[in-house]
């Protein structure tokens, strides 16, 4: 018996409905491995958005701090307050948004940051040194290191507080010995010499000689030494030079520390301050960072970070933005 | 010698059949998978939105009102309450950047970039916060880039309350799916829902 087989047009008919069927496949694998890309992608930008977020949440804890750290008033006061315009003070206490970070002396190692970016300085006494042992007198103080690692070298600014009040000097004539330190504090005619008269947050003046502080500061006064975070936009070192074009990313690096790349493929950042004033019952508004007025109290970091975003063969930007308020993290 | 006959037309059909069934299932599988995907990036959205404008209204409150007695501790600015959607609104809104604004302008400011943050403006709500844009690169770049996540929320609905503290809430369609997807097996009554705050 002679059994035909399959006729061209049944062949073509099968066909088509596998095609169609896998055509069905096709369509969906494609969205859901693009949706995968994205969303993967998109977590990427997360996790390092997370780690800008909390790592500016702990510097903005001790910008301008006095070094009580569970107080977010004394940070607050201390950011706001005549403190932060002492020239005895500068440049520490703060969180200064530079437009063009090319221009400050902070940035002035840097050669290579980007030109469309702005520089962002957090500063504050929130390094914590050592325990006043004994109060000020003859012209000098002794202290208890709290490591034994830790050294304060004559020329030294630091921060003297007991949280209710402070004053800030050069250290001169350090010496350590077992875990303790003694130091004293001259008067020269430099910046950075106790030339200046500070003030304490209540608008006291404080005389440069700090044993005339009077009743002097409480047993649980500490030293502090300054502490501060660069945060800008500078070509990327984690990807490879043979890119075709630079790639730039989000650089911190901290006061006597190494510079560590935080986002890579960063356009542009900005920053701008959250501030209210007590002018006409109350005002609110959110400013550039040289347009903020003289009586604006910061209470609030914007930064808008602009990414660089790639999908297949295109490129575009996508701007991410952080709110972080000053007193974030300082708990209490 | 026998000849072998080929296969008849029902016997493609039936193995085309069989074949295709644990295709179907696995594209079913695939769908409901990227569907759960979106779902969970949009819940990711409209949280990240809400935890923004919720971060810059307490900066504000904690440092700003309650300290000078404007406010009466644990209450809020009155004008942060209301409800916002996707539709364009053309009521004029005076900015807040690089000026001051009283309480009322300030909150309406707020609630506009709540807004704009949850509809996923491409450009970060360029012309409500006026962020300059992105100079030089930006002109060579195609907006089409974005991905599809970032084009926001389609048709959800906030809402912030100041009653019992200060507490924002969004609720969005559960058929918001990839357009590639759009016809598939979903609920288009579901509704997806994310809470900031209030009182429990």
């Amino acid at each position: 018996m002679k059994v035909r087989g399959v006729t061209l047009i049944e062949l073509l008919v099968a066909m088509t409905l596998g095609l169609m069927l896998l055509a069905v496949l096709v369509h969906v694998l494609v969205g859901a491995r693009q949706l995968s890309t994205e969303l993967g992608q998109q977590s990427e930008i997360e996790e390092q958005v997370g780690l800008v977020r909390q790592l500016l949440a702990g510097a903005l804890a001790g910008a301008g701090s006095l070094g009580c750290l569970d107080r977010p008033d004394g940070v607050f006061n201390l950011l706001n307050t005549d403190w932060a315009h002492l020239g005895l003070l500068n440049p520490w206490p703060g969180v200064d948004i530079l437009v063009d970070p090319s221009l400050s002396d902070l940035f002035s190692n840097m050669d290579d940051l980007s030109s469309n970016s702005h520089g962002v300085v957090i500063r504050g006494y929130a390094r914590p040194l050592a325990r006043l042992t004994e109060a000020l007198g003859d012209h000098r103080g002794e202290a208890q290191l709290h490591s034994l690692q830790t050294r304060v070298n004559s020329g030294d600014v630091v921060l003297l507080s007991d949280c209710q009040q402070g004053a800030v000097f050069s250290a001169t004539r350090t010496w350590h010995s077992q875990g303790r330190l003694r130091f004293s504090w001259d008067t020269g005619s430099g910046a950075w010499d106790n030339a200046a008269v500070a003030q304490t947050m209540a608008g006291d003046p404080i005389p440069t000689d700090l044993d005339q502080l009077g009743s002097g500061f409480a047993p649980d006064a500490q030293l502090w030494g300054p502490s501060g975070l660069l945060l800008y936009v500078a070509p990327s070192r984690v990807v490879s030079a043979d890119s075709d074009s630079e790639v730039y990313a989000l650089w911190q690096k901290t006061v006597g520390g190494r510079a560590m790349e935080l986002m890579t493929g960063v356009h542009q950042l900005q920053a701008r301050y959250g501030a209210w004033t007590d002018q006409h019952g109350g005002q609110m508004g959110y400013f550039d960072g040289d347009a903020l007025p003289a009586d604006a109290q910061v209470v609030l970091l914007l930064l808008r970070i602009s990414l660089v975003a790639h999908r297949y063969d295109d490129v575009g930007v996508r701007p991410v933005e952080i709110a972080i308020p000053m007193a974030s993290g300082t708990g209490g | 010698m026998t000849r072998r006959r080929g296969f008849s037309l029902l016997e493609v059909l039936l193995a085309l059949v069989l074949a295709g069934l644990p295709v179907v299932a696995a594209q079913r599988l695939m769908v409901h998978s990227v569907v759960q995907t979106r779902l969970a990036a949009e819940h990711r959205h409209a949280v990240q939105a809400a935890h923004g404008s919720w971060e810059r209204i307490y900066a504000f409150h904690v440092h700003g009102l309650w300290p000078q007695q404007q406010l009466a501790a644990g209450t809020w600015v009155p004008n942060l309450a209301g409800t916002l959607s996707p539709a364009v609104d053309d009521r004029s809104l005076e900015h807040c950047v690089n000026r001051w604004c009283a309480q009322g302008a300030w909150a309406a400011y707020e609630l506009a970039i709540l807004q704009c943050a949850l509809a996923g403006q491409p450009q970060g709500c360029g012309d409500v916060s006026r962020w300059s844009e992105p100079s030089d690169l930006q002109s060579e770049l195609t907006q089409t880039a974005l991905p599809r996540w970032y084009l926001g929320l389609r048709g959800f609905h906030a809402r912030i309350a100041v009653e019992d503290g200060l507490s924002i809430e969004v609720s969005w369609p559960g058929a918001s799916v990839a357009p590639a997807l759009e016809g598939s097996e979903l609920d288009p009554d579901a509704r997806n829902r994310i809470q900031l705050g209030g009182a429990s």
